[in-house]
């Protein structure tokens, strides 16, 4: 089968030729297949994917709806739908080509209800809102074709849980269309056909052979002092900056917000060629944002200091070079930003990791191995989230009345959905129902009423309404624009920052240095300045945990020497040292290092479970300490390791290490913790408890908060089976708790640790204490701090401190 | 190794008080127990507003209940703002209703009236009342202009809280706040929102030399408040 000729034709005007993959979309899709399209970047992926819809709609020109295109970032779907109308125009194709988003205009919105275009480039939301329509079987009927951009990006996310529950409504009202996946390069295609068809053996899985050459370096840093903590590599700005001489434009990726604002800082200090060096995160105006992505396009830019913003979307044709500032976190991450660069095919691509301490080189060793050995990262297995589910289902009733078999029968053929069990889905359905047994009481968590019929529909129409308010599973944190004064807003900033600051301090955001002038109607207003040592917000996640298959490649570095020559010298010695000294982390023992250290006991652990796993343990472990008399201080947790420290010494760390402490300390644990609590906020929010903060609501989302926690409490007595609380679990278990993970860990090293009892400080840990400072600490380290406070304070107004009686005689004058 | 504690002694206007990192405050001479702002069946109350569950009330008599153990209370002073509003007051539950007799078997109950519950039913035990003295204290709901002038005054109302920044994070918690004369107690409730004690309100009724006793997890410290201690936010 061939091209079409107007096709065939346009390709060659342009000086190209189809990629033999673009070809083969086309045969398998021409032969009633849906396709998964696995190609790096740069691979003329989405062109690929319209492929189909373009040569059949030039073929039978139609009225109504044909392709619906879903992409993961509504400005990806806006700079497609512009790419789209290139070749369209140019073929003189008379196609129509419209996005929907939740920016498009009312007016717009009802004609293209009234009218569809042929081809709808959407956002997951909207097609959940557009499915809920009562005319829906109507609009998608004639459906021909649905395209899901980076596919990849939205599997295993709550996105995903919602696309996969759209798509098996969608598939159901439209049974004759195809659906044509996009992926970036991921370890098991297999795995995701699923997602394109509910008879997997009826999608073709599309990968290019394409022996893209990746050529990676790990930045020989010539400092004479490489840092043993910390994620800012700003140690390496000027050799940074010279790489970026050498070879330009470049893309410099870091791991997190904070550290792009401190990196474009300290590039713009080496900047003696003036390059121009432009800075790209989410948190900046989206404004900002685009005019960037677009000076870029350009070729006006000369390096971007981007975070994972930039990991989707468009591709850039000229980027000479990437720059991984800081650990890669993940084999896959890392292949997909390294892509960025030598766009076109054949070129190779060119990257230096640039690893912030010590850990991180050793890190970036196994993430180059893996890289050069084609390892990918896996997809993790995730099992849809409820609170998703509850939304889907009142979407469901405000499209109409449903029979709750059926409605199972359909939700199962959705991935994440496909071991829900019945049980579970009735609990979802009476929790939408009723709110649940503990808040049965209330009639506006009474969602939906079973008809004499047997169909459940909608218990009022305010429902409807606040189901749409609320769609999605996007809860922003709270947020405050950050406006110059008289200006242009600059972008979003933490509102738990703000907080911080008094009028007169001075941050840096958007690239500059800025003075806080003070909170005007909800913004947070400010003015240049020059400031010596301005502060860096903070913000609320971002940083990722290190992957399974790259921790256990670290493992493996540490413990084969011959790979040791690969490591600059300054960590070659550390880890002799270290294994000199103690022990090198075998690869089938838990490593755990006692000593002392000034007035506290340290204990170290060398997991490798990534940040979030660490982070609980160190929780399970301190109250587990606290209860056995230790008096745990504090501890700080890493990818890498954890370090808890104490009053007294840990002599059995067997004890403390085993996994029944996921029973009870874990359940007592979540009670209390505001994490929880914050995630319950955002569960109670998708589930449609609470609403988001609609615009303009006077309400802080710091109130909300308050009410959704004295909800979680309430359920926590009163109904700890309640749904939600089962999704907060859930939601937890694998995210910022990551108990998954922490299972494993102890599971396998269950009555299997090497216990090194050390006279002093071992190497491994000294990178683990530097982080002090910004360590998690106990209840009881809290407490020992406000009452420190306490009595600092007392001395110095009044002099006397809480702990001593106040004399008699002073009493009554002094309160 | 220093620790909080779940209750501080101290002297009000030459009276012997202890503060509660409960909210609660015990007059031990006269063995009174104060508490403010209860805002009984606010959950029930605000279900069409804000949803808020309903166990609110069980857990707010179980709390006062708790406080009525551990000190043993004669006598149980309650600040106003005992119920969210004057209809849930009347329309307060049977189960409820044979709680708080149950509570006030061996000990008087003496509620003054506040903004939310002006007036307040006839079944509840004790005596309904405007304000209140004892120990050589004057207690009422909320300062009104005749009561300006008096010293050795302890209000609620304005559930203070402050936010106190740790090197290491911030902390929000209930507050008792205090100048020479006048003492504020925090709200003692379940679901009781707050004012930060910074905030012109409450600042505009004390004196320049204030302390906090600050609640938290439990416990509860004691602080100047012209220091930069206390977070604005």
């Amino acid at each position: 089968m061939r091209l079409p000729q107007q096709f065939a034709d346009w390709f060659s005007a342009k000086g190209w030729k189809p990629y033999p993959h673009q070809q083969d979309i086309f045969v398998q899709s021409a032969a009633g297949r849906s396709v998964l399209l696995v190609a790096p970047t740069g691979a003329g992926k989405t062109l690929s994917g319209f492929l189909p819809s373009l040569i059949e709609l030039s073929q039978n020109p139609q009225e109504g709806l044909h392709t619906l295109y879903l992409s993961p970032l509504k400005a990806l779907a806006v700079d497609i739908a512009r790419n789209l109308e290139t070749p369209a125009d140019e073929m003189g194709l008379d196609i129509t080509i419209e996005t929907r988003t939740g920016d498009t205009p009312q007016a717009k919105r009802n004609r293209q209800r009234a009218t569809p275009p042929n081809i709808l480039l959407t956002t997951p939301e909207s097609l959940e809102l557009m499915l809920s329509w009562s005319d829906a079987a109507k609009l998608f009927g004639q459906l021909r074709y649905i395209i899901i951009d980076e596919i990849h990006a939205l599997v295993g996310s709550k996105r995903g849980d919602l696309l996969a529950l759209s798509l098996a409504s969608l598939r159901h009202i439209a049974p004759t269309s195809q659906s044509i996946g996009l992926s970036a390069t991921i370890a098991e295609p297999e795995e995701m056909r699923c997602w394109l068809s509910a008879k997997i053996d009826n999608v073709a899985i599309v990968q290019p052979q394409l022996d893209k050459d990746i050529q990676i370096n790990i930045l020989d840093s010539k400092a004479a002092y490489l840092p043993w903590a910390g994620h800012s590599a700003l140690y390496a700005a000027a050799e940074i900056y010279a790489l970026i001489k050498e070879k330009r434009p470049a893309l410099i990726f870091v791991n997190t917000r904070a550290q792009a604002e401190m990196m474009f800082q300290a590039l713009w200090r080496e900047n003696d060629l003036n390059l121009k060096i432009g800075l790209h995160h989410g948190s900046l105006d989206v404004g900002q944002r685009r005019r960037i992505e677009a000076a870029m396009a350009r070729s006006e830019l000369d390096a971007i200091v981007a975070t994972s913003s930039l990991d989707l979307g468009i591709d850039w044709a000229d980027i000479q070079l990437v720059i991984q500032i800081g650990a890669p976190k993940g084999t896959s991450r890392l292949i997909q930003r390294v892509g960025r660069a030598g766009h076109q095919l054949d070129a190779p691509s060119h990257a230096v990791i640039v690893p912030a301490n010590r850990f991180e080189v050793l890190e970036a060793l196994a993430a180059r191995l893996d890289v050069e050995a084609k390892r990918l990262d896996e997809m993790p297995q995730h099992a849809g989230a409820l609170d998703v589910l509850s939304q889907h289902i009142v979407g469901r009733a405000v499209a109409g009345p449903f029979d709750e078999d059926k409605l199972y029968a359909q939700i199962i053929t959705a991935p994440p959905y496909r071991h829900l069990s019945r049980e579970d889905f009735d609990k979802v359905l009476d929790f939408v129902a009723t709110g649940g047994y503990a808040l049965s009481h209330y009639t506006q968590f009474q969602r939906l009423v079973k008809g004499v019929d047997g169909f459940w529909r909608l218990t009022s129409r305010r429902v409807a309404t606040r189901w749409r308010m609320n769609i999605g599973t996007i809860v922003e944190t709270s947020t405050m624009k950050v406006r110059m004064k008289g200006g242009a807003p600059l972008g979003d900033i933490e509102e738990y920052f703000v907080q911080s600051l008094t009028a007169g301090d001075s941050f840096i955001f958007a690239g500059r240095i800025l003075e806080f002038v003070g909170v005007s109607a909800q913004q947070a207003i400010v003015r240049p300045c020059t400031a010596k040592e301005p502060k860096v917000p903070a913000y609320a996640g971002g940083r990722l945990p290190l992957s399974p298959g790259l921790a256990a490649r670290v493992r493996a570095i540490l413990q084969d020497r011959a790979l040791h020559h690969y490591l600059p010298k300054q960590v070659r010695e550390w880890l002799h040292l270290q294994a000199e000294k103690s022990i090198l982390p075998p690869p089938d023992k838990l490593l755990v290092e006692t000593f002392k250290r000034g007035q506290k006991f340290y204990m170290a652990a060398y997991g490798f479970a990534g940040r979030n796993a660490h982070q609980t343990l160190g929780m399970l472990l301190s109250r587990r300490m606290e209860r056995q008399g230790y008096g745990p201080l504090g501890f700080v947790a890493t990818d890498y390791a954890i370090a808890i420290w104490s009053r007294h010494l840990v002599t059995t760390p067997e004890a403390l290490f085993s996994s029944d402490i996921l029973g009870d300390d874990l359940e007592e644990w979540m009670a209390e913790s505001t994490m929880l609590k914050r995630s319950f906020w955002q569960v109670a929010i998708i589930a449609g408890l609470i609403d988001k903060r609609a615009p303009g609501q006077e309400k802080t989302q710091k109130q909300v908060t308050i009410n959704s926690d004295l909800i979680y409490d309430v359920l926590r007595t009163h109904q700890p089976s309640h749904l939600l609380l089962q999704a907060t679990r859930q939601d937890a278990a694998r995210g910022l708790t990551d108990i998954h993970r922490l299972a494993d860990l102890l599971t396998s090293f269950e009555g299997n640790i090497l216990h090194k009892n050390l006279s002093r400080i071992s190497p491994l840990s000294v990178p683990l204490l530097l982080e002090v400072g910004r360590e998690a600490v106990t209840a009881s380290a809290v407490d020992e701090l406000l009452s420190d406070l306490e009595a600092t304070l007392l001395e110095e107004a009044f002099g006397y401190s809480s702990e001593e009686k106040l004399p008699s005689a002073h009493q009554g004058q002094l309160l | 190794m220093k620790e909080g504690k779940p209750a501080i002694e101290t002297h009000f206007c030459g009276v012997r008080v202890q503060l509660g990192a409960d909210a609660s405050l015990y007059l031990p001479e006269c063995k009174t127990l104060l508490v403010s702002d209860l805002h009984l069946e606010k959950g029930k109350a605000q279900s069409k507003a804000a949803p808020l569950p309903r166990f609110d009330t069980s857990e707010g008599i179980a709390k006062l209940s708790a406080a009525i153990t551990r000190t043993n209370a004669k006598e149980v002073i309650f600040l106003g703002d005992s119920f969210h509003t004057n209809l849930h007051a009347f329309q307060l539950p049977e189960i409820y209703r044979q709680q708080l007799i149950n509570l006030a078997k061996d000990r008087a109950f003496i509620w003054i009236t506040g903004n939310h519950d002006p007036d307040l039913p006839e079944f509840l035990p004790g005596q309904i009342v405007p304000n209140y003295s004892a120990a050589g204290l004057y207690f009422t709901h909320q300062i009104r202009p005749e009561e300006a002038s008096i010293s050795g005054l302890i209000c609620g109302h304005y559930h203070p809280k402050a936010r106190v920044s740790l090197q290491i994070r911030q902390i929000s918690g209930r507050c008792f706040i205090q100048d020479e004369t006048r003492m504020i107690m925090p709200a003692f409730g379940i679901f009781t929102g707050g004012l930060n004690i910074l905030d012109p309100a409450i600042q505009k009724l004390l004196s320049k030399r204030q302390i906090a006793h600050f609640c938290h997890a439990g416990k509860i410290y004691k602080f100047p408040v012209d220091r930069k201690v206390f977070l604005k936010n």
